[in-house]
């Protein structure tokens, strides 16, 4: 399927960087296999870095636990501008299955500005993350 | 040599005491004093009992009004389970400790003091890896008084989670600490560690986890009713999803006695080892990359995913959600074994090569041996379970010790963990040693074996079966009120435990999840920190800990519920 190669349309690459809000490690499953060879998300740009500081979006998955706010608080604020969310899964999106739940947080209200892309599924496949990666409104 | 007969009625003597037995594997002891259910905790010690699962109750609204604990234990030879239970006593807020006979009590013990706000009577303080400093100490969420608004509003008060903490031991000479989380730098769960190192050698290591709890157990009594629970229970771990709800629903049989038909066992044992098969590829995958070996691990993730789809080509779902039902399997469509025979035959062919090729590579055996050490008796004194137990020697597979359904047909015997089809001694000397290599190996050979449980499960099936036949109905009315099952699942990390009471309705009282992850972190924090055993020393480099760290692989999720 994606053994073409991608043709650029005048994007530039990706910096991410991955933020486990607290979910049941399914998000996290698919968003590592969208970097094994069968998918190999770095062939377009896109590439999962070590740091906040390094990074252009923050990729959020897990319905985000009242004991990771600060951290993910601290990690948005270090983040350089321009910088943007993408929430992934649907305990992302809308806290999901954890929605009724007294521990669960959800994202804060001063960072929804900053979200671009939402990407459904429980968890979504990791085609449906790359694509919605590859289809960002360029900044 | 006891038998299960010689030994039920060796603790009917024991215990003296009320006893019942729910099922034909699970006797329960009431233990009405603490002194009692010491005792008999200690004669079960004594007996090479291991700790399954410790759950508190609060029974305030039944006829003993108070506070009870239930210990599970598991017989280790024979397919028994033994239960002590001890009521509480009317207003009392604290409950005798066993971590001075069951190392893993431990965990057990601290989520309790957290979560019902009752206090041990244990003098050994609670390890910092298992206390989250953002709890307040007297919210108690699990006390059926404690409303969904008060806790949040507690919640919501609580300040910074950042803070120093005071209870660290001052550093000596050339040591220094290094904290790490709870966000990473690659893509995994969340959780904090502490090293406190001296150079390059880890002294200690702390982590702390419960950055992932979402208030699971409570939700399962607040969201679900029995019938339903399942769908919260294959959320809780993303990469146990089967094991998970597969555990949950054989709770709710176990309770009322229902018959699981003969193509849903299959099936169900089946998609357990499809769950296994593309776990252990990934993490054999992670392990070459982490000693960057990235071809190999390249070769070894690409059948992953071809199990990966074949899963979704199957089930509807990448991680087998949606299949179990209390009472059989639901399918989306009709099951056809020939969908299921070449994919995994291919996927598994393509793996085992390379993954057999590592286990002789000087390079990769050079990097994974000898670290993250644990011999056999420290992996008994801890009360590993699961696949790091089996890596250290311990013949702990619950779908031999306790096989449920399917597990129990005299073909399959043969193939548990059956090893790869022509290893010799030293192999088997290799993959038993307790260190990384050998839990690399465990995991190789598992995959070799999990290939030939698919192959003797899919011979057995019947064309004839219909979808119809693989969904049992399961009649809650003649349970009693404020009954509880145990239902169990070897995963892919070990034994999936659920504790699952019933209240007045048809709803959940009491859901206590016991992922094999509770039990094994303690395994690690041993694992990493300096020892001696058998006068050698093992201690590992700061740079050694990721590989440890995966060859274990525990889940965050499951830890914290």
């Amino acid at each position: 399927m994606y053994t073409q190669p991608y043709r650029h349309r005048g994007r530039r690459s990706l910096f991410i960087r991955h933020f486990a809000g607290g979910s049941s490690g399914d998000c996290e499953l698919e968003v590592a296999n969208l970097f094994n060879p069968v998918y190999d998300a770095e062939r377009f740009g896109l590439r999962l870095v070590a740091s906040p500081r390094h990074a252009d979006i923050l990729l959020i998955t897990g319905p985000i636990t009242r004991r990771l706010r600060e951290a993910l608080r601290f990690t948005f604020e270090a983040m350089p501008d321009p910088r943007r969310i993408v929430l992934v899964g649907d305990d992302a999106i809308g806290r999901g299955i954890f929605k009724d739940s007294p521990d669960v947080a959800g994202l804060p209200r001063e960072m929804e500005p900053y979200v671009v892309a939402r990407v459904p599924g429980d968890p979504p496949s990791p085609q449906a993350i790359l694509d919605a990666l590859l289809q960002m409104p360029a900044r | 040599m006891s038998t299960l007969e010689t030994e039920r009625m060796r603790l009917r003597t024991a215990a003296d005491e009320e006893f019942y037995s729910p099922a034909a594997n699970q006797l329960v002891l009431l233990a009405r004093t603490p002194e009692l259910y010491r005792n008999l905790a200690y004669d079960l010690r004594r007996e090479g009992y291991f700790l399954v699962t410790l759950v508190a109750n609060d029974e305030h609204e039944l006829a003993d009004n108070c506070f009870k604990l239930y210990a599970v234990f598991s017989h280790p030879s024979i397919d028994l389970f033994v239960t002590l239970m001890l009521p509480l006593g009317r207003g009392t807020a604290t409950f005798p400790s066993l971590a001075h006979l069951f190392a893993a009590a431990t965990p057990f013990e601290c989520e309790i003091a957290e979560r019902f706000g009752l206090t041990s009577s244990s003098d050994v303080p609670a390890p910092p890896c298992f206390r989250h400093p953002t709890y307040p100490a007297d919210l108690a969420p699990l006390r059926r008084a404690s409303s969904t608004a008060g806790i949040r509003a507690a919640l919501s008060r609580q300040a910074s989670p950042f803070t120093e903490e005071a209870d660290l031991a001052p550093l000596a000479p050339g040591e220094l600490d290094l904290p790490i989380g709870p966000i990473h730098a690659g893509v995994i769960e969340p959780g904090h560690f502490r090293f406190r190192i001296a150079g390059e050698v880890v002294e200690q290591l702390d982590a702390r986890l419960g950055y992932a709890h979402k208030g699971v157990e409570r939700l399962f009594q607040i969201n679900y009713t029995l019938r339903d629970g399942w769908k919260l229970a294959e959320r809780i771990v993303g990469d146990s999803a089967f094991a998970h709800s597969l555990a949950y629903c054989r709770a709710l049989e176990s309770l009322t006695a229902a018959e699981v038909p003969r193509p849903a066992q299959l099936l169900r044992a089946l998609f357990l080892e499809l769950e296994r098969l593309y776990n252990h590829m990934g993490d054999c995958a992670a392990l070459a990359h982490d000693v960057a070996l990235d071809l190999p691990a390249a070769e070894m993730a690409a059948p992953r995913e071809a199990l990966l789809r074949l899963n979704q080509d199957l089930s509807g779902h990448r991680l087998l959600r949606g299949l179990n039902r209390p009472g059989g399997i639901v399918l989306p469509e009709s099951f056809n074994p020939d969908r299921v025979r070449s994919p995994v035959g291919q996927a598994v062919a393509r793996f085992l090569p390379v993954a057999r090729f590592l286990l002789t590579d000087p390079g990769f055996r050079n990097r994974l041996m000898n670290i993250g050490m644990i011999a056999r008796p420290m992996a008994e004194q801890i009360g590993a379970t699961g696949l790091v137990a089996r890596a250290s020697g311990l013949e702990r597979d619950w779908r031999r010790l306790h096989p449920v359904d399917a597990e129990r047909l005299p073909e399959l015997r043969d193939l548990w963990n059956a090893g790869l089809p022509d290893e010799d001694v030293y192999v088997v000397e290799e993959r038993t040693a307790g260190d990384a290599f050998a839990r690399y190996a465990t995991r190789v050979a598992e995959v070799a074996a999990s290939a030939r449980i698919v192959e003797r499960l899919l011979d057995l099936w019947e064309n004839a079966w219909l979808d119809e036949e693989f969904c049992a109905v399961v009649n809650l009315r003649p349970v009693s009120n404020y009954r509880f099952g145990l239902g169990y699942a070897e995963g892919w990390r070990g034994p999936v435990v659920y504790w699952l009471m019933k209240d007045k309705f048809e709803r959940i009282y009491r859901c206590k999840v016991c992922d094999p992850s509770c039990l094994n972190w303690p395994a690690l924090k041993a694992a990493s920190e300096p020892h001696t055993d058998e006068s050698r020393r093992f201690e590992i480099l700061l740079a050694d800990f990721p590989i440890v760290n995966k060859s274990f692989n525990l889940s965050y999720a499951g830890n914290d519920l």
